[in-house]
């Protein structure tokens, strides 16, 4: 009973390890591939296109919706304290230093990762990717490194909307339901809004984008068992990168704080 | 003739399940030569690990007197220029249109141009019997059949020295199967090229094959030429070519 029990722990250890050692060399050569020049610019800017542009209505609605909330929510808090004219700086910076990387990431993660775990677990089980080899074409220098480039690059330009966008929900909320004095509201925002602020949850954003592309790509590449084994590669790639997302969150906050 | 491939004691396993052991394989230049074995033997873990997707546990691979296990990825990058692979399903990449499917190698490795790229995927949809119009087409609008026939004429694009076939026939009608294999005898011989297929298909078999080897639970039993086959008294090539229940070969 002792020797079965140490004998699945041991198993399970083994397996664990072992996939993590994959995972980080897989990752290790997706991020050298990143920078093998040239870079297969077509699939580049397909990639940018589909990740950036693409998600653009999704990320935006998000910003405009957690705006307008937060607005509302600071509002209900700090007029028990008289302290409505905080709310400006609460919504900017938070929607600069979490909600527009944060919810932008895990957006990106449901709607890119998804995909992109799903087109290469396809390619995979369809031995595309084989094909690829056969034609002595490195599926991490045509498939990943485009895809994680791409991703690092659009995340942060797709906060940058989101910052404004929220912002903007949270001033619209302000002066048009809660009465607050437009110029006043703006001045208030830039006036505690630091360059710092922006720049941290770009940051953010770029790790998260690179985290995403990574785990998407990871999970899609190493995909078996036809439909079924690409469904759970898909599930798997959500999943691991909003957890990612989440860890990373708290590690970079504490860097930057 | 050369010795062109040249395989010794290969073994593969994946996990405690051995799919190969003692795997031996010599196919002279410009041989057809045919893999035969039913599901399971190994046909396609041994041919996934001639072109490098599958790496060996042990056992030697020479393509032209080089051992590619102890190249470096650079000089196996070189000999993968010498392959063309006809996959099982096709394998075309579905983002593409059929002209940028067959001219990919050559697109991306020598810079060819799109007015070029797409002259040579005419002329090789031309040469496994396609037309023009299919060469804009996108893999998901084409049938089985053409699929196979697009996936010959990528493999044979950049004028490879030795093709692989997996399954070549396999789902195909009994008229297709006859078109591919009168297709890939005919670009073979064009190219001079040497071929390694498999198959468990054995009129297909006697279509293309110079040279058989029989792979049976991960080991070659058997190996002569096409007139040799009939006469083999070996039990387990002569139940799998007439297709018996009767035999060694227990059905699982």
């Amino acid at each position: 009973m002792v020797i079965h029990t140490l004998a699945a722990v041991g198993s399970h250890t083994i397996g664990f390890l072992s996939t993590f050692g994959r995972a980080f060399i897989f990752c290790f050569y997706a991020t050298l591939a990143c920078f093998h020049w040239p870079l297969k610019l077509k699939e580049f800017f397909r990639q940018l296109y589909q990740i950036g542009y693409l998600s653009l209505p999704v990320i935006g609605l998000t910003a405009i919706f957690s705006g307008m909330v937060l607005a509302l929510q600071s509002y209900t808090g700090f007029s028990r304290f008289s302290a409505e004219s905080a709310i400006s700086s609460v919504v900017a910076l938070s929607i600069t230093r979490e909600l527009g990387p944060v919810l932008g990431g895990l957006m990106v993660a449901g709607r890119v990762g998804a995909a992109m775990a799903a087109e290469i677990g396809t390619m995979r089980v369809s031995e595309q990717i084989d094909a690829l080899v056969t034609l002595s074409t490195n599926p991490m220098r045509y498939l990943v490194a485009p895809r994680v480039l791409a991703c690092t690059i659009a995340l942060p330009l797709l906060v940058l909307c989101a910052d404004a966008i929220g912002i903007f929900g949270g001033y619209a909320v302000a002066v048009y339901k809660l009465d607050f004095n437009s110029a006043t509201y703006i001045d208030q925002t830039f006036q505690f809004l630091k360059q710092e602020d922006v720049v941290s949850g770009l940051i953010k954003a770029c790790v998260f984008g690179y985290l995403i592309a990574l785990m998407s790509c990871y999970q899609g590449y190493v995909s078996r068992g036809g439909a079924q084994g690409v469904g759970q590669a898909t599930t798997r790639a959500v999943v691991l990168s909003s957890v990612l997302i989440l860890i990373f969150n708290y590690i970079l906050t504490a860097m930057l704080f | 003739m050369s010795i062109k491939i040249n395989v010794k004691n290969l073994k593969k396993s994946f996990g405690k399940h051995t799919v190969l052991k003692d795997f031996d394989l010599s196919v002279k230049k410009g041989e057809s030569h045919v893999i035969l074995g039913g599901s399971g033997s190994g046909k396609s873990v041994s041919l996934k690990c001639i072109i490098g997707l599958l790496k060996p546990d042990s056992g030697i691979i020479e393509i032209d007197g080089h051992d590619t296990q102890k190249m470096s990825a650079k000089e196996f990058e070189a000999i993968l220029r010498k392959f063309g692979m006809l996959f099982q399903g096709g394998a075309l990449f579905d983002s593409l249109p059929v002209w940028e499917n067959i001219s990919f190698s050559l697109i991306n490795n020598q810079g060819m141009g799109k007015r070029q790229a797409i002259d040579l995927a005419v002329e090789k949809l031309a040469s496994v019997g396609l037309g023009e119009d299919v060469a804009y087409k996108y893999p998901a609008e084409l049938s089985g059949g053409m699929k196979k026939r697009v996936s010959l004429a990528r493999a044979i694009a950049p004028n490879p020295e030795i093709l692989f076939f997996d399954e070549p026939t396999a789902g195909l009608d009994p008229i297709m199967c006859t078109t591919i294999d009168s297709l890939i005898t005919k670009c073979s011989k064009e190219l001079g090229a040497t071929t390694v297929t498999i198959t468990h298909d054995i009129a297909s078999l006697r279509r293309i094959a110079d040279t058989v080897s029989m792979l049976y639970k991960g080991e070659v039993i058997w190996t002569g030429s096409l007139k040799e086959m009939d006469k083999s008294k070996n039990a387990y090539l002569q139940q799998f070519i007439h297709g018996s229940t009767d035999g060694p070969i227990k059905a699982s």
